[in-house]
Protein backbone atom coordinates (compact mmCIF):
# COMPACT_ATOMS: atom_id res chain seq x y z
CA UNK A 1 0.00 0.00 0.00
CA UNK A 2 1.57 3.22 -1.44
CA UNK A 3 0.86 6.23 1.04
CA UNK A 4 0.07 9.78 -0.57
CA UNK A 5 2.15 12.41 0.30
CA UNK A 6 0.33 15.48 1.92
CA UNK A 7 -0.35 17.70 -1.47
CA UNK A 8 -1.87 14.09 -2.81
CA UNK A 9 -3.69 13.78 0.13
CA UNK A 10 -4.92 17.30 -0.12
CA UNK A 11 -5.80 16.53 -3.63
CA UNK A 12 -7.99 13.52 -2.82
CA UNK A 13 -9.71 15.77 -0.13
CA UNK A 14 -10.67 18.42 -2.64
CA UNK A 15 -11.66 15.77 -4.78
CA UNK A 16 -14.13 13.88 -2.21
CA UNK A 17 -15.65 17.48 -1.63
CA UNK A 18 -15.86 18.25 -5.48
CA UNK A 19 -17.72 14.78 -4.65
CA UNK A 20 -19.55 15.32 -2.41
CA UNK A 21 -20.99 18.92 -4.06
CA UNK A 22 -22.33 16.63 -7.01
CA UNK A 23 -19.33 17.97 -9.20
CA UNK A 24 -18.23 14.57 -10.87
CA UNK A 25 -16.08 15.93 -13.62
CA UNK A 26 -13.99 17.90 -11.26
CA UNK A 27 -13.82 14.88 -9.05
CA UNK A 28 -12.73 12.45 -11.44
CA UNK A 29 -10.24 15.04 -13.01
CA UNK A 30 -8.59 15.38 -9.49
CA UNK A 31 -8.51 11.97 -9.02
CA UNK A 32 -6.82 11.77 -12.37
CA UNK A 33 -3.71 13.41 -10.88
CA UNK A 34 -3.46 10.83 -8.15
CA UNK A 35 -1.35 7.90 -8.76
CA UNK A 36 -3.79 4.95 -9.67
CA UNK A 37 -2.68 1.96 -7.23
CA UNK A 38 -0.57 -0.24 -8.83
CA UNK A 39 -2.63 -3.23 -8.48
CA UNK A 40 -6.11 -1.08 -9.71
CA UNK A 41 -4.11 -0.82 -12.78
CA UNK A 42 -3.18 -3.74 -13.04
CA UNK A 43 -6.64 -4.90 -13.42
CA UNK A 44 -8.17 -1.84 -15.75
CA UNK A 45 -5.24 -2.90 -18.32
CA UNK A 46 -6.50 -6.75 -17.91
CA UNK A 47 -10.20 -5.70 -18.14
CA UNK A 48 -10.34 -2.66 -20.14
CA UNK A 49 -7.18 -2.77 -21.74
CA UNK A 50 -3.78 -1.08 -21.92
CA UNK A 51 -4.97 1.50 -24.82
CA UNK A 52 -7.95 2.99 -22.81
CA UNK A 53 -5.64 2.82 -19.58
CA UNK A 54 -2.98 5.09 -21.72
CA UNK A 55 -5.90 7.53 -22.95
CA UNK A 56 -8.39 7.76 -19.63
CA UNK A 57 -5.42 10.18 -18.23
CA UNK A 58 -5.17 8.39 -14.86
CA UNK A 59 -1.32 8.99 -13.41
CA UNK A 60 -0.01 5.64 -14.44
CA UNK A 61 3.74 6.27 -12.29
CA UNK A 62 2.91 3.90 -9.38
CA UNK A 63 1.97 0.98 -11.89
CA UNK A 64 5.66 2.37 -13.73
CA UNK A 65 7.79 2.18 -10.93
CA UNK A 66 6.04 -1.33 -9.67
CA UNK A 67 5.91 -3.14 -12.86
CA UNK A 68 8.55 -1.59 -15.41
CA UNK A 69 8.47 0.93 -18.09
CA UNK A 70 6.94 -1.72 -20.59
CA UNK A 71 4.02 -2.73 -18.43
CA UNK A 72 1.19 -1.69 -20.63
CA UNK A 73 3.36 -3.10 -23.64
CA UNK A 74 3.76 -6.56 -22.05
CA UNK B 1 -19.74 14.06 -18.47
CA UNK B 2 -20.41 11.59 -21.38
CA UNK B 3 -17.25 12.02 -23.06
CA UNK B 4 -15.61 10.95 -19.93
CA UNK B 5 -17.05 7.47 -19.87
CA UNK B 6 -18.73 5.42 -17.32
CA UNK B 7 -15.28 3.12 -17.82
CA UNK B 8 -12.97 6.56 -16.47
CA UNK B 9 -15.51 7.34 -13.78
CA UNK B 10 -15.94 4.58 -12.26
CA UNK B 11 -12.30 3.96 -12.08
CA UNK B 12 -12.23 7.29 -10.38
CA UNK B 13 -14.36 6.13 -8.19
CA UNK B 14 -13.03 2.85 -7.11
CA UNK B 15 -9.50 4.46 -6.64
CA UNK B 16 -10.99 7.09 -4.61
CA UNK B 17 -13.01 4.88 -2.38
CA UNK B 18 -9.39 2.53 -1.91
CA UNK B 19 -7.49 5.98 -1.52
CA UNK B 20 -10.40 6.99 1.17
CA UNK B 21 -9.82 3.92 3.10
CA UNK B 22 -6.42 4.13 2.47
CA UNK B 23 -5.90 7.37 4.69
CA UNK B 24 -8.79 6.44 7.10
CA UNK B 25 -6.71 3.72 8.35
CA UNK B 26 -3.65 5.48 9.08
CA UNK B 27 -5.81 7.72 11.51
CA UNK B 28 -4.88 7.25 15.14
CA UNK B 29 -8.58 6.98 15.72
CA UNK B 30 -8.34 3.54 13.05
CA UNK B 31 -5.28 2.32 15.08
CA UNK B 32 -6.72 2.86 18.27
CA UNK B 33 -9.41 0.62 17.44
CA UNK B 34 -7.47 -2.23 15.99
CA UNK B 35 -5.81 -2.27 19.23
CA UNK B 36 -9.28 -2.34 20.77
CA UNK B 37 -10.24 -5.13 18.85
CA UNK B 38 -6.82 -6.81 19.68
CA UNK B 39 -7.76 -6.39 23.52
CA UNK B 40 -11.51 -7.69 23.12
CA UNK B 41 -10.23 -10.43 21.00
CA UNK B 42 -8.05 -11.77 23.95
CA UNK B 43 -10.81 -11.35 26.31
CA UNK B 44 -12.72 -13.17 24.28
CA UNK B 45 -10.27 -16.48 24.57
CA UNK B 46 -9.80 -15.95 28.06
CA UNK B 47 -13.67 -16.19 28.59
CA UNK B 48 -12.92 -19.25 26.04
CA UNK B 49 -10.81 -21.47 28.91
CA UNK B 50 -13.22 -20.94 31.40
CA UNK B 51 -15.70 -23.70 31.64
CA UNK B 52 -18.94 -21.49 32.41
CA UNK B 53 -21.93 -21.71 30.22
CA UNK B 54 -24.23 -18.77 31.86
CA UNK B 55 -20.39 -16.53 31.33
CA UNK B 56 -20.02 -17.93 27.72
CA UNK B 57 -23.61 -17.19 26.86
CA UNK B 58 -23.82 -14.16 28.79
CA UNK B 59 -20.62 -12.25 26.73
CA UNK B 60 -21.75 -13.47 22.82
CA UNK B 61 -25.59 -11.84 24.23
CA UNK B 62 -24.24 -9.01 25.38
CA UNK B 63 -21.44 -8.49 22.26
CA UNK B 64 -24.76 -9.38 19.96
CA UNK B 65 -26.91 -6.32 21.81
CA UNK B 66 -24.38 -4.14 21.26
CA UNK B 67 -24.34 -4.54 17.41
CA UNK B 68 -27.65 -4.63 17.90
CA UNK B 69 -27.45 -1.12 19.04
CA UNK B 70 -25.00 -0.14 16.83
CA UNK B 71 -25.56 -1.49 13.43
CA UNK B 72 -29.56 -1.96 13.82
CA UNK B 73 -30.20 1.67 13.75
CA UNK B 74 -28.08 2.44 10.85
CA UNK B 75 -28.87 -0.62 8.81
CA UNK B 76 -32.45 -2.52 9.36
CA UNK B 77 -31.58 -5.29 7.02
CA UNK B 78 -29.62 -6.42 9.37
CA UNK B 79 -32.04 -5.87 12.25
CA UNK B 80 -34.29 -9.07 11.65
CA UNK B 81 -30.93 -11.50 11.90
CA UNK B 82 -29.81 -9.85 15.11
CA UNK B 83 -33.46 -10.24 16.53
CA UNK B 84 -33.63 -13.63 15.42
CA UNK B 85 -29.94 -14.02 17.42
CA UNK B 86 -31.77 -12.18 20.49
CA UNK B 87 -34.50 -14.58 20.33
CA UNK B 88 -31.78 -17.28 20.31
CA UNK B 89 -30.04 -16.72 23.22
CA UNK B 90 -33.91 -16.42 25.17
CA UNK B 91 -34.03 -20.42 24.41
CA UNK B 92 -30.35 -21.12 25.48
CA UNK B 93 -30.76 -19.53 28.71
CA UNK B 94 -34.38 -21.19 29.35
CA UNK B 95 -32.88 -25.26 28.04
CA UNK B 96 -29.89 -24.19 30.54
CA UNK B 97 -32.39 -23.57 33.26
CA UNK B 98 -34.30 -26.57 32.74
CA UNK B 99 -31.07 -29.00 32.39
CA UNK B 100 -29.46 -27.93 35.64
CA UNK B 101 -32.42 -29.55 37.43
CA UNK B 102 -32.23 -32.87 36.39
CA UNK B 103 -35.62 -33.54 37.48
CA UNK B 104 -37.16 -31.00 35.60
CA UNK B 105 -34.91 -31.60 32.25
CA UNK B 106 -36.04 -35.75 32.30
CA UNK B 107 -39.46 -34.49 32.49
CA UNK B 108 -38.66 -31.99 29.36
CA UNK B 109 -36.68 -34.59 27.50
CA UNK B 110 -40.44 -36.99 27.81
CA UNK B 111 -41.51 -33.92 25.11
CA UNK B 112 -38.53 -34.18 22.53
CA UNK B 113 -38.67 -36.43 19.45
CA UNK B 114 -36.96 -39.61 20.35
CA UNK B 115 -35.24 -39.61 16.55
CA UNK B 116 -34.14 -35.97 16.96
CA UNK B 117 -30.45 -36.54 18.92
CA UNK B 118 -26.90 -35.58 18.50
CA UNK B 119 -24.21 -36.83 20.16
CA UNK B 120 -26.95 -39.64 21.87
CA UNK B 121 -28.62 -36.54 23.89
CA UNK B 122 -31.89 -34.72 22.51
CA UNK B 123 -31.13 -32.08 20.33
CA UNK B 124 -33.37 -29.71 22.11
CA UNK B 125 -34.00 -25.76 21.59
CA UNK B 126 -30.46 -25.21 22.92
CA UNK B 127 -28.71 -27.17 19.96
CA UNK B 128 -30.91 -25.46 17.71
CA UNK B 129 -30.75 -22.37 18.88
CA UNK B 130 -26.61 -22.05 19.74
CA UNK B 131 -26.06 -24.17 15.92
CA UNK B 132 -28.34 -21.43 14.02
CA UNK B 133 -25.60 -18.84 16.45
CA UNK B 134 -22.82 -20.70 15.14
CA UNK B 135 -23.76 -20.34 11.15
CA UNK B 136 -24.20 -17.24 12.18
CA UNK B 137 -21.03 -15.85 13.28
CA UNK B 138 -19.56 -18.15 10.77
CA UNK B 139 -21.44 -15.85 7.20
CA UNK B 140 -20.43 -13.07 9.39
CA UNK B 141 -16.45 -14.11 8.78
CA UNK B 142 -16.63 -14.47 5.48
CA UNK B 143 -17.73 -11.00 4.67
CA UNK B 144 -15.63 -8.69 2.36
CA UNK B 145 -14.30 -6.06 3.87
CA UNK B 146 -13.62 -7.33 7.28
CA UNK B 147 -10.61 -6.29 9.43
CA UNK B 148 -8.61 -9.18 10.84
CA UNK B 149 -8.91 -8.42 14.38
CA UNK B 150 -12.85 -8.27 13.60
CA UNK B 151 -12.50 -11.54 11.82
CA UNK B 152 -10.39 -13.43 15.03
CA UNK B 153 -12.92 -11.68 17.25
CA UNK B 154 -15.58 -13.82 15.58
CA UNK B 155 -13.64 -16.73 15.25
CA UNK B 156 -13.22 -16.74 19.05
CA UNK B 157 -16.70 -16.11 19.50
CA UNK B 158 -17.64 -18.80 17.01
CA UNK B 159 -15.00 -20.86 19.32
CA UNK B 160 -17.00 -20.19 22.49
CA UNK B 161 -20.41 -21.42 21.11
CA UNK B 162 -18.81 -24.99 20.16
CA UNK B 163 -17.56 -24.58 23.62
CA UNK B 164 -20.98 -23.78 25.36
CA UNK B 165 -22.65 -26.69 23.43
CA UNK B 166 -20.08 -29.33 23.93
CA UNK B 167 -20.82 -28.65 27.94
CA UNK B 168 -24.66 -27.88 27.28
CA UNK B 169 -24.15 -31.38 26.25
CA UNK B 170 -22.11 -32.91 29.26
CA UNK B 171 -24.80 -31.23 31.33
CA UNK B 172 -27.98 -33.02 29.19
CA UNK B 173 -25.88 -36.26 29.64
CA UNK B 174 -25.47 -35.42 33.70
CA UNK B 175 -29.37 -34.76 33.80
CA UNK B 176 -30.19 -37.86 31.49
CA UNK B 177 -27.58 -40.43 33.63
CA UNK B 178 -26.01 -41.09 30.50
CA UNK B 179 -22.37 -41.80 30.22
CA UNK B 180 -19.86 -39.56 28.58
CA UNK B 181 -18.46 -41.38 25.44
CA UNK B 182 -15.08 -43.38 25.80
CA UNK B 183 -12.05 -41.23 25.22
CA UNK B 184 -11.27 -40.79 21.58
CA UNK B 185 -14.33 -40.66 20.67
CA UNK B 186 -14.75 -37.34 21.90
CA UNK B 187 -17.62 -35.02 20.45
CA UNK B 188 -17.13 -33.79 17.11
CA UNK B 189 -18.84 -30.44 17.23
Amino acid sequence: MSQLTTEQAQVLHQANVAYAAGNEEEGVRLMKQIPLQPELARDAKEIFGAEFLLESGFDLSEAEREYGKNWLAS
Amino acid sequence: MEKTGLRVRLLARIAGDWRNREQVEQTAASLEQEAGHEATYKLFKEIGKTVDIPLLIASEELAVLRERDLFGKRDSSVLSSLNAAVADFAVMKSSLQTATVPEHYQQAATTYHSKKKAHGVPADGFHEAINSHITRLGNRMSAVGISVPEKNILRQRQANMRLAKELYIDLQRNALGLEAPAKGKGLQL
